[in-house]
């Protein structure tokens, strides 16, 4: 029965398939769509994994939701020069969509203007001022950034967040090049997570005033400037943030890159971008609580409420989807907590093995005992990982003390009572029959007393 | 007219009387029915509706069992075991019989309607005892008085369903079982007593009184030397029954062997035990050993219970007195240490004038009843003297116990009415006729012998139902008074027409006034069902104002019943029982932490409140505000109590002080200090208050013109406003989605982008 039900859910999960789980609808903004042919590479990337793409001057006007209907599922803002939205849109706009379960992707350049500032600072992402941009004199190409020194060579082994979930490290060939603006990330919000950084050696500097004095210090400098972020929304909308239009470009992609002194190679910005595209528009790392089960240990259904110190199991079915296919999830931290105002228990689960006809769920589950403490519990799975799905799993149920007729019933403490009462009722008997008709003369008495 | 005739008549007379005064007690009861609806009223009646119908749906083995998930949330409410049954099981009972014989009544109805036909039987069972101290006739007048007197009525309205209701009846009459069981000595009526007191125990925790008064009358009684075998037996008999049987209630529990209040009843009870084993001794020894067995017996009982009763309070298996119980001794006890007590408006000190709005004439008649019964002096105006003294004491120290005053005060006043009825009707055929009789005395004192002479016949009479011993005194007195008549002159007999006519006339016009002042109170007063307001209009029509139920009937429309609402505990029951919510804190109180909780929500800034919000699970947070309307008993004036109720138990984070301006006043307007400016009470009762008469909005509550500029809010957003602002509710925001603090989030959807945060070095 549990298992029908399962794999009737994940039926209906599959038949909605196409590469994104979220949709195939993409819109991408563009300062000029003339020019939209550097991002070739990229079209062709997306289209191949089955993406509705509409290409959109910032020019003409566009509606994100219609009749309260989101028109696209993913909005990619590869316009940093906008100086306004197109007609139709605004940043309330934007996070409404994004609040609306849309993903979104901002690519930066250093001709910055202040709508797509303004619009990253509500994400706590910091664009440095505009036309600064990042330069290091020691990590450049020799080939981009020959010049100015501001396409810069970053090593993903050693400047790249170690997330598996997003971006695995071992998946990108060879160093990322990346020439633009410098961000900086709020570190109290906690959804927020920088995943490629700048060398130690780089700082942000106006680059069009290269030759000039520097009598100040740049604003962000070293591992502080933030190339990529992303952030993961409450409701699990995905959000980039690039510092760069031109790492996504074709030449970026193709040409060989060089640092200084050193061999020519294929830049990993290719894979670097499939891989982060495809977080952002849910095709990997997204999990899925296929069903919660809990019952009292020995009975099949889950009960109205339990009585305390009940023994329970607890079960959590989660499946990940990934590349375009649900597996079976696998963790070993995941943790069942009881919480009324304050956790109770706290247990990891364990996974269970699985069959072949559900390997793809993954099963978690455990046995407890409930505590000695009765109200109303909430049985949580609070399982939030950087780059997962968040998985917050909340089910109420009632624990209840013992009913009337639950304690037990006799027990030895009382025994001295018991006896002295029965012992009572026996000699009352007695002395009723002894007074009544013992043959005592107590009839004089009585009639006295009366 | 011969006797024969007039007992005839009394006999018919007496219960169609008994039955009128049943009639009158029950429709002057239905005014709040006829002038709004047939509806539960207040707020301690809805949970008594709720679990009621808990009851008659479930059965009662599940409402034994009860355990409501959907109060006190999270921690849950053992109802089954925090709960006086005796209303729900009596309403239930009436329900199924009902049902039983096919009449499909609603239980919202005999909700509704069962304090009043319990107002009935109160007014019965005060004829009762009433004629066990004087006579029927003084019985009718005690009937009567209980029936309509307002101090009584405040309680019993129809829609007023709660324990009280049921509770005085059967305090009356268990009093009534009581005096009967001491006069008769008999064990059967000590069981009914006990019976009636383990009704009286599952209706109303009042029950303590009874408790502790029959015990002082027996303990009374010893003291005045007046030990007697029926005294044993009856109090025996009740107290052992009675006590076992009080214990059957899950939420008295042991507490009848634990706690210091029971402990008076226990001790009397011991007492009596050894009263009766030296009585016993006595009849067996000399009268000099005796003595000097008494002296070292009374000496060792002393000394070995003040051993163990000290160290069992101080071991703490006999708790200490509670704190409403000391606040029965010290009016000020409560306001220093227990605010959530003093908070209760039922729980202040009474105003004199309720004395005598409750009780009018009575009041006056009382002592004079009082004095009368000191003059006879039985076993029963004994009780009546102490119930009187403690009564009053209580009806002073506490608004509530105004209703265990009331029924005293109706014995009493009907003994004195009566007796001054007796006085100046006597019919003169009688008199002439006795005079007669009495015709060797002379003649300026032979009234006064006549009198004493009747009045002995009537001890002579009654003192044979008795033990004899008791009264032989009593009618030795009064006969030899008779012989000596001359020696002692009393007042003179009324033989005059005209001032008989005077007084009894004057009485009457009395007794007019009396049924006019009740009838006014309880259509005035006590029959506003609290939570359907009526004013009048400019045209002075009536404008009924509905907004509580229109606030809670959105709640019940608008969201699940496993959605948490947060509001003062005053309003929980209600929104339990209309709304079908689930709430934080109630009228239950029985978690002081809990309502701090709530109270420390309401009096802290945003950011404070948010997190205790976030914890509870809120959904919803609802504010009773009277600014517009002029109701003075909404949130902003109880704040006080939650600040003070939440200083008890957060005192860093909450500080009453800190809510007062530097003259001390409490200010709501552009003097109201940060502290109060930055509640969440604060905000959220004036949040767009402003706006409502384009900046000039005045609270008219408190009198005053508020700032052009009214509060925001930032992690609450209005969900619902009634027409006379009388309940908004505010729905709790969730975190922001993108991680920003939602002040931010605000500011943004109000068009305010954020401000850069970086800066050169």
């Amino acid at each position: 029965m549990r298992v029908l039900v399962l794999l009737s859910t994940l039926a209906l999960a599959l038949m909605a398939h196409a590469s994104s789980l979220t949709g195939e609808r993409a819109l991408v903004l563009l300062d000029d769509v003339e020019g939209a042919h550097v991002y070739l590479e990229l079209w062709n990337d997306l289209q191949a994994r089955e993406y509705n793409l509409t290409l959109h001057d910032v020019s003409q006007p566009v509606a994100l939701n219609k009749n309260g209907q989101r028109q696209f599922d993913h909005l990619l803002i590869l316009s940093p020069k906008m100086k306004a939205y197109p007609e139709g849109m605004s940043a309330k706009a934007v996070v409404g969509f994004v609040a609306d379960g849309g993903n979104l992707l901002v690519a930066g350049s250093p001709e910055l203007g202040n709508t797509v500032r303004e619009l990253s600072r509500e994400f706590d992402v910091e664009f440095d001022n505009k036309f600064t941009t990042v330069l290091d004199h020691f990590n450049y190409d020799t080939g981009f950034g020959k010049e100015k020194h501001d396409a810069i060579v970053i090593n993903p082994a050693t400047h790249m967040a170690k997330l598996d979930n997003i971006i695995p490290v071992d998946k990108i060939p060879g160093p990322i090049l990346f020439r633009g603006i410098a961000h900086s990330v709020n570190p109290s919000n906690s959804l927020l997570t920088p995943i490629l950084w700048a060398p130690q050696e780089a700082y942000s500097w106006e680059s069009v005033n290269l030759n000039g004095s520097a009598d100040q210090d740049p604003v962000i400098s070293g591992k502080d400037i933030s190339l990529v972020s992303v952030m993961q929304a409450r409701n699990n909308a995905r959000i980039a943030f690039l510092g760069s239009t031109e790492m996504l470009t074709d030449p970026f992609i193709f040409e060989p890159i060089a640092k200084q002194g050193e061999k020519e190679t294929i830049s990993g910005n290719r894979q670097f971008i499939e891989a982060l595209t495809k977080w952002v528009f849910h095709e990997t790392a997204v999990l899925d609580v296929v069903g919660v089960y809990h019952n009292k240990v020995g009975e099949e259904n889950a009960p109205a409420h339990y009585r305390i110190k009940d023994n329970m199991t607890y079960s959590i079915y989660i499946s990940e989807y990934h590349n375009g296919e649900w597996r079976a999830f696998s963790a070993n931290d995941v943790q069942l907590e009881l919480i009324m105002l304050d956790p109770y228990i706290r247990k990891t689960l364990d996974e269970s093995p699985m069959d072949k006809d559900e390997g793809i769920v993954g099963t978690f589950s455990t046995t407890v005992q409930l505590p000695d403490q009765y109200g109303v519990f909430k049985f949580t799975v609070n399982y939030k990982r950087p780059g997962l799905t968040y998985i917050e799993s909340v089910t109420t149920v009632g624990i209840h003390p013992f009913r009337h007729d639950q304690y037990p019933r006799f027990i030895s403490q009382a025994k001295p009572y018991y006896t002295s009462a029965a012992s009572m009722g026996i000699g009352l008997l007695i002395f009723t029959f002894v007074y009544l008709w013992g043959g005592l003369d107590s009839s004089a008495k009585t009639t006295k007393k009366a | 007219m011969s006797a024969e005739t007039t007992s005839t008549i009394a006999k018919v007379l007496k219960p169609t009387i008994l039955i009128l005064i049943a009639i009158v007690a029950i429709s002057s009861r239905l005014f709040s029915i006829i002038r709004f609806e047939s509806v539960i009223h207040e707020f301690d009646p809805w949970f008594n509706y709720r679990t009621t119908q808990h009851l008659v749906k479930n059965g009662f083995y599940e409402f034994w069992n009860w355990f409501d998930e959907k109060s006190w949330y999270p921690l849950g409410r053992v109802v089954g075991g925090t709960v006086y049954p005796g209303i729900m099981v009596t309403s239930a009972l009436i329900h199924n019989i009902l049902h039983f014989f096919n009449f499909p009544v609603d239980i919202r109805n005999i909700c509704v309607f069962l304090a009043p036909m319990f107002s009935g039987l109160t007014a019965f069972s005060a004829y009762l005892l009433t004629k066990e101290l004087k006579d029927s006739s003084a019985g009718l007048l005690a009937a009567a008085f209980l029936g309509v007197a307002p101090g009584y009525i405040s309680r019993s309205v129809a829609g007023s369903y709660d324990n009280e209701g049921i509770a005085i009846f059967l305090l009356v009459f268990t009093f009534y079982l009581w005096i009967k069981a001491v006069k008769t000595g008999s064990a059967f009526f000590g069981l009914l007593t006990a019976l009636f007191y383990f009704y009286m125990v599952s209706a109303w925790g009042g029950y303590v009184f009874i408790t502790n008064l029959v015990p002082l009358h027996a303990f009374t009684l010893v003291l005045m030397g007046r030990f007697s075998n029926r005294l044993y037996v009856s109090y025996s008999t009740f107290y052992a029954v009675g006590t076992l049987l009080s214990m059957q209630i899950p939420f008295v529990g042991f507490q009848p062997t634990r706690t210091s209040e029971h402990m008076a009843a226990l001790g009397v009870f011991g007492l009596l035990q050894l009263r009766g084993f030296a009585e016993l001794i006595r009849g067996l020894v000399t009268p000099k050993q005796f003595r000097t067995l008494l002296k070292t017996g009374i000496a060792i009982v002393t000394v070995v219970s003040l051993t163990i009763l000290t160290l069992l309070s101080m071991s703490g298996v006999v708790a200490p007195f509670t704190g409403r119980f000391y606040s029965l001794w010290d009016t000020g006890y409560a306001k220093v240490h227990i605010p959530i007590i003093a908070s209760v408006s039922e729980h202040q000190p009474t105003a004199w004038t309720s004395f005598f709005f409750d009780l009018q004439m009575l009041i006056f008649l009382f002592p004079a009843g009082v004095y009368l019964c000191f003059k006879e002096l039985k076993d029963e105006h004994v009780f009546i003297i102490l119930y009187s003294v403690f009564a009053s004491y209580f009806a002073g120290v506490m608004v509530r116990l105004m209703l265990t005053l009331t029924p005293v005060v109706c014995v009493s006043a009907a003994i004195a009415y009566s007796t001054l009825l007796d006085t100046y009707l006597e019919k003169s055929e009688h008199v002439l006729a006795t005079t007669l009789q009495g015709g060797a005395s002379t003649s300026a004192a032979s009234a006064s012998a006549i009198e004493s002479t009747s009045a002995s016949k009537k001890h002579g009479t009654k003192s044979t139902n008795k033990d004899t011993s008791e009264t032989k005194p009593h009618s030795a007195a009064a006969s030899s008074r008779n012989n000596n008549a001359s020696e002692k002159p009393k007042r003179f007999p009324i033989f005059s027409w005209d001032s008989r006519m005077m007084v009894i006339l004057q009485l009457t016009w009395f007794l007019f006034m009396f049924a006019w002042h009740c009838t006014y109170v309880t259509s005035g007063s006590y029959s506003s069902p609290s939570i359907v307001l009526a004013t009048r209009g400019h045209d002075g029509s009536q404008v009924i104002i509905d907004d509580f139920r229109e606030a809670y009937y959105w709640l019940r429309k608008n969201t699940g019943e496993n959605t948490k609402v947060m509001s003062w505990w005053d309003y929980g029951y209600q929104m339990a029982g209309m709304a079908n919510i689930t709430t934080l804190v109630d009228n239950n109180t029985w978690n002081n932490t809990h309502i701090a909780t709530v109270g420390k929500a309401m009096a802290t800034s945003e950011d404070v409140a948010y997190k205790v919000l976030r914890q509870h699970d809120v959904d919803y947070v609802l504010v009773i505000f009277g600014g517009v309307l002029g109701y003075s008993g909404d949130d902003i004036n109880k704040f006080l109590w939650m600040i003070r109720i939440g200083e008890g138990v957060y005192p860093n984070e909450v500080k009453e002080q800190s809510f007062f301006t530097p003259r001390g006043e409490y200010k709501v307007d552009h003097e109201a200090t940060p502290a109060m400016k930055n509640s969440l009470m604060y905000k959220m009762s004036y949040y767009r208050f402003s706006e409502l008469h384009g900046g000039n909005a005045v609270d008219h509550v408190r009198s005053a013109r508020m700032p052009a500029e009214g509060p925001t809010l930032s992690v609450l957003e209005e969900a619902y406003t009634t027409e006379h602002w009388l309940v908004r509710i505010y729905k709790v925001k969730d975190l922001d989605n993108i991680g920003r603090d939602l002040k931010d989030a605000t500011a943004f959807d109000n068009g305010k982008a954020r401000k850069s945060s970086l800066k050169r070095k």
